[in-house]
């Protein structure tokens, strides 16, 4: 396979530099652009496979940006955001973007988003159809109904079901709060997070049951939930 | 500063004297307006209450101190007040107390002239003159009058048989006579107008004759020297009379004057005690009813909006239609006789309201309230003077903190940016001749220090929004479990040292706003790392106790000696090993662990851990795990 192309979307010249350094030396392909409009255009004209992107560009909001881009493609967007941002952050994972990086960030932190990213475009463009899902030691199989650990099946009630297969429909994704209880309850009934939370745990119990176990489900405290994609 | 009297009286014309003595005293001049309360006071008719009463209003609102003396001379107390005031100008009208009783004397301006001889007297022309006093029937009641009428008949009578039975012991005809002035004299003393004594001055002449005057029983005198005899028993009674009259009305009128002035002193002495507004302002509702006679509500206002009220009214429509009259009579165009402001020059600081419509209160009353209410309003204005300085105390209180944490962050900004700065400089420079080991120190410390300022910064981030107090505070139901989780993934991983989140056994949720509690977390936890040697392991765990979770994080170091327990919450305290932690601490993060934890109503503090260390402790209160459903 070619490089991954990434477009790296960030006004800042010295953190736009840092990145474009880092990306390069790790063998990717790196476009910048340093506006919203140029975002836009780079995005349309280069067809990257990842968009790394700063919401606080100078000519226009972040998730503008997002739904644009979203109008015409599914290229995953990892948001950059400064911390004490929940409120965008929810915005843009709302209107379209896969994950989000807050600053001040290490580069580590960085490449292993942009790792989780790339195993689920592989993930997904290998066997999308598939009716069995496969991560790690989890088996879910929607034909069946069922979910497994190892050999063993998961008693899981109704909603930890569903709530089990919406996140390994999105694996790698942040998916928000208002996103899950939407998908899960209807419409309606977003301010239902403190039910939401106590599932969540409940599953994630059954998921991580030793202390070897690994990490499934992670916790964006204020934004969401997110099932890793294991390797 | 120049003083300008101008005289009070219930004349329409008035208005016309008192607005052109606020005209001349308008170049910084005192005005005082000062109403003599003569003994015709009592027999003005409501009508001329009133105008009075609106006139006393009018000379209120022009800025005019109300004063009123007591006197039968009105030129005499004019002159004497202005003489003890100093005085120089005097306003006042031509028909000002030309009442008929005065037609033969020289006029008020005339006698005004004499006793002043330095004084500057303005007479205002008037076009309608010999304003009365009518008097005034329909305040004396029908019983009152019944009542004199039945006295005087009485006493008359009594005198007769008295005089009866004297006659009859033959005693002399000037005994008689005595007791006839005497049963005068106290009808004068008793009746509350003057004509009854005048009328039984004439009767007992009549008596007199009727009966003991020879030849009895008729009308007729034989006597030459009787009609001298009774010339001067009609003049006797007719002044003994006048005189025990004038004698009571004074013993009043003093009585009044007691009443009042008991009434100013015992303020006095209430005021000096009381320090808060609430105090201040009862105490003037309650002394203005008792002066007053009737009820009175006194509104708190800033001369725009009106506040609470004193006595809380019971009525609320009544209440309302005072508060809509009121802001009537705030927004300017209101003089209403039943509104008198407490008020420093033109800062208002309530509004007394008269609630008991009817009768209107008496001037020299109306002049002590004045006095009442000036000094409400000055113990107002202390007390918000001492206010004001007390929060101005407190401003400078945080600008004393603001300016040290200010202080502490720039020293502590300017090392870190110091070493960062000088290592990429020397980096730059000098690349070639370092060898790795170097050039690998000279990064290392610039990442440790980057790492220390971003610290730095959201705890400053976290400071400025605790600022805003509990209503900032962005709660939410959390799994404990989770925050613990989410804090730990927000440590640097320190090589040598394992940072472990013990698994939380049941489902704990408490409405917190995540990101501080995090907050809190980091905090604590970076603080173990920060003053326990490297390697030494640091383990949060989270435990339910009752109604609330404790969620602790335990170090094995050296501890923290027991008299710093306290302290080491307290801002910008730095512990005494701050040698061996280097600059690396600003005492800044616990002090904002206990801001957030108490905001979220908890509580934090800190033990010993077992064998050694320290463990450090904070509450959270819980809620209801859901149903499942």
């Amino acid at each position: 396979m070619d490089k991954w192309k990434i477009l790296v979307v960030e006004d800042d010249a010295p953190v736009r530099n840092l990145i474009t350094v880092t990306l390069s030396t790790e063998d990717y392909a790196v476009f910048t652009a340093a506006s919203g409009a140029e975002a836009v255009s780079e995005a349309a004209s280069r067809n990257p496979d990842i968009i790394l992107l700063d919401l606080g560009l100078p000519d226009r909001d972040g998730v503008e940006v997002i739904e644009k881009v979203r109008s015409w493609t599914d290229t995953p967007i990892i948001v950059i955001s400064a911390r004490d941002e929940d409120a965008d952050k929810i915005g843009a994972l709302d209107a379209g973007a896969d994950d989000y990086i807050t600053k001040p960030f290490s580069v580590a932190e960085l490449l292993a988003r942009l790792r989780a990213t790339q195993r689920r475009l592989v993930h997904n463009a290998a066997g999308r159809a598939d009716a069995m899902f496969r991560n790690g030691a989890l088996t879910i199989d929607y034909a069946a109904g069922c979910a497994y650990l190892g050999e063993e099946e998961l008693k899981l009630t109704p909603i930890e079901y569903r709530l089990l297969c919406l996140l390994a429909q999105n694996v790698g994704k942040v998916l928000t709060h208002k996103y899950i209880t939407q998908h899960i309850w209807g419409i309606g009934w977003e301010n239902n997070i403190g039910s939401l939370r106590v599932f969540m745990a409940t599953l994630r119990k059954k998921l991580e049951n030793g202390p070897d176990s690994p990490l499934y489900i992670q916790t964006h405290i204020g934004v969401g939930y997110r099932m890793i994609k294991l390797d | 500063m120049e003083k300008i009297l101008a005289c009070l009286s219930p004349s329409p014309s008035n208005l016309k004297i008192l607005h052109a003595a606020a005209d001349m005293a308008r170049d910084n001049r005192e005005l005082i307006a000062l109403f003599v309360e003569t003994p015709d006071f009592a027999r003005l008719s409501a009508k001329d209450r009133q105008r009075l009463q609106d006139n006393t209003r009018e000379a209120i609102r022009l800025g005019a101190r109300v004063q009123t003396v007591g006197g039968d001379d009105v030129a005499f107390q004019i002159a004497e007040y202005a003489r003890l005031s100093e005085i120089e100008i005097i306003v006042l009208g031509q028909s000002d107390f030309s009442s008929v009783r005065h037609y033969s004397k020289p006029t008020l301006p005339d006698r005004l002239a004499e006793l002043l001889p330095d004084a500057e007297i303005h007479v205002i022309p008037d076009r309608r003159r010999n304003v009365r006093f009518p008097v005034q029937r329909e305040q004396t009641g029908k019983k009152r009058v019944l009542f004199d009428s039945l006295f005087t008949f009485l006493m008359l009578f009594a005198a007769t048989l008295i005089g009866l039975f004297l006659y009859r012991h033959e005693l002399s005809n000037s005994s008689i006579m005595m007791v006839y002035l005497l049963s005068v004299l106290l009808i004068s003393v008793t009746t509350s107008q003057r004509w009854y004594s005048g009328v039984s001055s004439v009767i007992i002449l009549f008596l007199f004759n009727y009966f003991f005057v020879q030849p009895r029983f008729s009308l007729n005198v034989y006597e030459s020297g009787y009609p001298v005899s009774f010339f001067v028993m009609f003049l006797t009674a007719m002044i003994s009379g006048t005189l025990a009259n004038r004698l009571k009305r004074n013993a009043q009128q003093s009585a009044e004057a007691a009443f009042r002035t008991r009434i100013i002193s015992e303020t006095d002495q209430l005021l000096a005690k009381a320090s808060a507004r609430d105090e201040i302002m009862s105490i003037c509702a309650r002394q203005s009813s008792s002066l007053l006679g009737r009820e009175v509500v006194l509104y708190e206002t800033d001369g725009k909006s009106i506040g609470r009220s004193w006595p809380w009214p019971e009525d609320s429509a009544a209440e309302a239609a005072d508060r809509s009259a009121l802001r009537e009579y705030l927004s300017g165009d209101g003089i209403n006789p039943l509104f008198y402001p407490v008020r420093i020059q033109d800062r208002t600081y309530a509004v007394l309201c008269v609630t008991d419509r009817k009768p209107y209160p008496e001037i020299s009353a109306q002049s002590t309230l004045q006095s009442v209410l000036g000094e409400c309003a000055l113990a107002l204005e202390n007390e918000k003077n001492v206010r004001e300085k007390e929060s101005a105390a407190i401003l400078a209180e945080n600008e004393r903190v603001r300016a040290d944490l200010l202080r502490s962050i720039s020293h502590d900004l300017r090392t870190p940016l110091t070493s960062i700065s000088g290592n990429a400089g020397a980096l730059l420079e000098n690349e070639a001749r370092f060898d790795t080991e170097t050039k690998r120190r000279l990064c290392q410390d610039i990442y440790d220090d980057s790492l220390w300022l971003t610290e730095l910064v959201e705890n400053l981030l976290t400071a400025t929004r605790m600022e805003g107090g509990e209503a900032r505070l962005r709660r939410n139901s959390e799994l404990i479990e989770d925050i613990l989780r989410d804090a730990v993934s927000h440590i640097r991983p320190d090589s040598g040292r394992s940072i472990r989140v013990e698994p939380v056994p049941e489902i704990l949720l408490a409405t917190v706003d995540a990101r501080l509690i995090v907050q809190v977390l980091v905090n604590l936890v970076s603080n173990a790392m920060k003053y326990t040697p490297p390697g030494t392991d640091i383990c949060l765990s989270a435990e339910r106790q009752d109604n609330r979770v404790v969620i602790s994080v335990a170090d094995w170091g050296p501890g923290i000696p027991d008299d710093e327990k306290e302290r080491v919450f307290d801002m910008f305290y730095v512990g005494s090993n701050r040698e061996t932690v280097g600059r690396k601490s600003l005492g800044l993060g616990l002090a904002l662990c206990r801001t957030i934890v108490q905001a979220h109503g908890g509580e934090i503090w800190v033990t010993d851990n077992d064998p050694q260390g320290a463990v450090f402790h904070f509450t959270l209160p819980l809620e209801e795990v859901p149903e499942h459903g």
